[in-house]
């Protein structure tokens, strides 16, 4: 208390004096005050807590991939949420999405959204493509089209399902022709048989004329066999070429398989399908691809500071007491023979 | 303000370049394999740390990965590879300087020997090992290979029955310096006490000295000495004609050996296993037994003929693998 009779006018307070401890003091509680208002507001700017939003919908066949809390995208950028999913009349999933207000305006009229389910097993990407900037902005509550893709198991399912149908057909008449090759075969060997054991001269095994009966007989029935044979394996062969697109993404099936006309037009239509399907697959797969060593590096790189992390945060007091720190190049203690 | 005033508590880490710290990590997994019997997991690690060490010429980090390969070539009693790993931890200890490692090379290269029964050999080695001797009582003991070294060399006495009785009061009194007492150590005097107790035919007391070290050797996991301690125990149940007791003593120690991957104990002690089933009348057992032993016999006998071939290329045994 300060006994000066001059200083003793007026309310105490007006004679304190901050010292520079307390300052200090004062100034390290606002800063902490101040950093954590700060951490508030950007992780609710980063959060979009308080924006205002704007609702969509679309109708899918399959909820395969789509969950709340979903990222929705336009041009790569994260513009909204899948906030609702409900089961409609028609077999139909009812999808709602929440568009951030600061991107309401690109959504247009012209908009549809893409769900994407080749990017990744489990996950959907969902993009909104809007192409017309002069069409008039799409109003709350709209119904967008939607485009969406199979999932990697329903289009290894079609491939598959195009190969049991097209390997029977070609198998069966290969079974047909086999044994009449077979059959020709046997009959040119035992007259070469014949030759060889002198029945005769060669001149007179061929001049013979039961054997040049025999022989043309074979001859003939062995080139029909052979004429037919070869047709079959032009149609084979262009069954495989037909074939090899499919597998790499392109070509269209065969038409001169009278037998399997009845099942062509359905295979058709499913091989079409399946390899538009497959183009697309391929595409985005390619592109997912060419991002897995990339992925590689980074996870490595998080790794190695991860473990420097750790390290750091076990040099933390208390934590760092409760450490041992262990030897630079342990050796396996001596110790007697146990036997 | 905790998250500040804890962050100030954060001092720098000591920086340790990453690939001695790797190699650093690998030796220890490899102690801690080495010491739950996982012998392959604890040759791979300690290969890993060894050509790492190499790859910086870290010499004493070499000479340490070759001595932890020679313990685990001695514990598969893979003899040759063991004699190649000292070889090569001596030659890296003399040309870095490093002489303060020869002795544990020398306790090694000693143990290799007595598991051989190359005992005449095994006690030349730990004739430098040993400590001086007033009596029973070492003058002196330092550094931790002197009490193995006693140790071994008890052992060896018992196997030539020569000082057995001396060799273990030195024992006894080794471990009563200061800063030696080590459960195993003690496990393994309980169990010359009880070998001693056996032979002046005081099998219950043998028994009870044997369950004792037992005890300890369960309390530190030490399968080796689990093991071993079961086959005694069986050895005197069957010396008492327990055979009941010995048939599951014996069960319980190829079990643990069987886990050790050490077929060579399990080959011994299903000769003993054989002798119990035919006192218990177990005949069709006991012929089923030898005819599994003759044949493992058979297979191993072909494994050391082929193992014996050097690889021309490398000059070491196939079985040897490269660091």
């Amino acid at each position: 208390m300060n006994s000066d009779p001059d200083q003793n006018a007026g309310h105490y307070i007006h004679r304190i004096n901050y010292n520079r401890r307390e300052r200090m003091v004062g100034f390290f509680v606002f800063s902490a005050l101040l950093l954590f208002a700060m951490l508030l507001v950007f992780g609710a700017k980063s959060q979009h807590l308080f924006e205002q939003r704007a609702v969509f919908y679309f109708d899918v066949q399959s909820s395969e991939g789509i969950s709340p809390g979903v990222v929705v995208r336009f041009l790569g950028t994260e513009v909204g949420q899948i906030s609702d999913l409900s089961i409609v009349h028609g077999r139909k999933i009812h999808v709602a999405i929440e568009v951030y207000a600061q991107y309401h305006d690109l959504i247009r009229s012209d908009a549809k959204v893409i769900v994407n389910r080749l990017v990744g097993i489990g996950s959907a990407l969902i993009e909104i493509e809007s192409v017309a900037i002069d069409a008039p902005v799409l109003q709350d509550g709209a119904t967008l089209p939607v485009e969406e893709t199979p999932s990697l198991n329903d289009l290894v399912l079609g491939i598959a399902r195009f190969f049991q149908y097209a390997d029977t057909d070609v198998l069966s008449r290969f079974e047909v022709i086999l044994p009449k090759l077979e059959r020709t075969l046997e009959d040119a060997q035992r007259i070469i048989g014949q030759i060889a054991t002198g029945h005769g001269t060669l001149g007179a095994a061929v001049f013979d004329l039961k054997v040049e009966q025999e022989l043309k007989t074979v001859v003939l029935s062995g080139a029909n066999i052979l004429t037919e044979a070869q047709a079959l394996l032009s149609v084979a062969e262009q069954r495989l070429v037909e074939l090899g697109p499919v597998i790499n993404s392109a070509g269209v099936a065969v038409n001169d398989v009278k037998d399997a006309s009845q099942k062509l037009p359905e295979i058709m239509a499913e091989i079409k399908q399946t390899i538009a399907l497959t183009n697309t697959a391929l595409r985005l797969i390619n592109k997912e691809l060419r991002q897995i060593p990339g992925i590689g590096l980074d996870a490595r790189r998080a790794l190695n500071r991860a473990d420097r992390l750790l390290q750091s945060t076990q040099n933390i007091w208390p934590l760092s007491s409760g450490i041992e720190k262990p030897a630079a190049r342990p050796l396996i203690p001596a110790h007697p023979i146990h036997d | 303000m905790l998250c500040l005033s804890i962050a100030s508590c954060v001092s720098y880490p000591p920086v340790q370049p990453g690939l001695l710290a790797d190699a650093s990590l690998y030796m220890q997994d490899g102690v801690k394999a080495f010491a739950e019997a996982d012998r392959l997991r604890a040759q791979a690690l300690f290969t890993r740390a060894l050509s790492i060490y190499q790859g910086i010429d870290d010499q004493e980090g070499a000479l340490n990965s070759q001595i932890n390969l020679a313990e685990v070539a001695l514990s598969a009693r893979n003899y040759h590879a063991a004699r190649l790993y000292l070889q090569r931890a001596r030659a890296v200890a003399e040309t870095a300087g490093l002489q303060h490692y020869q002795a544990r090379i020398a306790l090694l290269s000693a143990q290799s020997a007595v598991q051989q029964k190359q005992y005449i050999q095994a006690e030349k080695i730990l004739q430098s090992l040993l400590p001086a001797f007033d009596g029973d009582m070492p003058v002196k003991i330092s550094g931790d290979i002197q009490v193995p070294a006693i140790a071994n060399r008890t052992l060896i006495a018992f196997a030539l029955k020569h000082k057995a009785a001396l060799w273990t009061r030195r024992y006894a009194n080794a471990l009563k310096f200061p800063g030696i007492a080590a459960p195993l150590l003690a496990a393994r005097l309980l169990r010359f006490n009880a070998v001693l107790a056996a032979e002046q035919g005081r099998f219950e007391a043998a028994e009870v000295l044997l369950q004792q070290a037992l005890a300890k050797y369960k309390v530190q996991l030490s399968r080796p000495g689990i093991a071993a301690t079961l086959v005694e125990l069986g050895q005197i149940a069957m010396q008492q004609g327990h055979w009941r007791e010995a048939q599951a003593y014996l069960q319980r120690a190829i079990l643990v050996f069987r886990f050790m991957d050490d077929p060579g104990s399990v080959l011994f002690i299903t000769e003993s296993l054989i002798k119990v089933e035919k006192a218990l009348g177990n005949t069709a057992r006991s012929e089923i037994l030898s005819q599994w032993l003759a044949q493992k016999k058979l297979e191993q006998a072909k494994r050391m003929l082929s193992s014996q071939n050097f690889s021309p290329e490398t000059g070491l045994a196939k079985d040897v693998p490269l660091p």
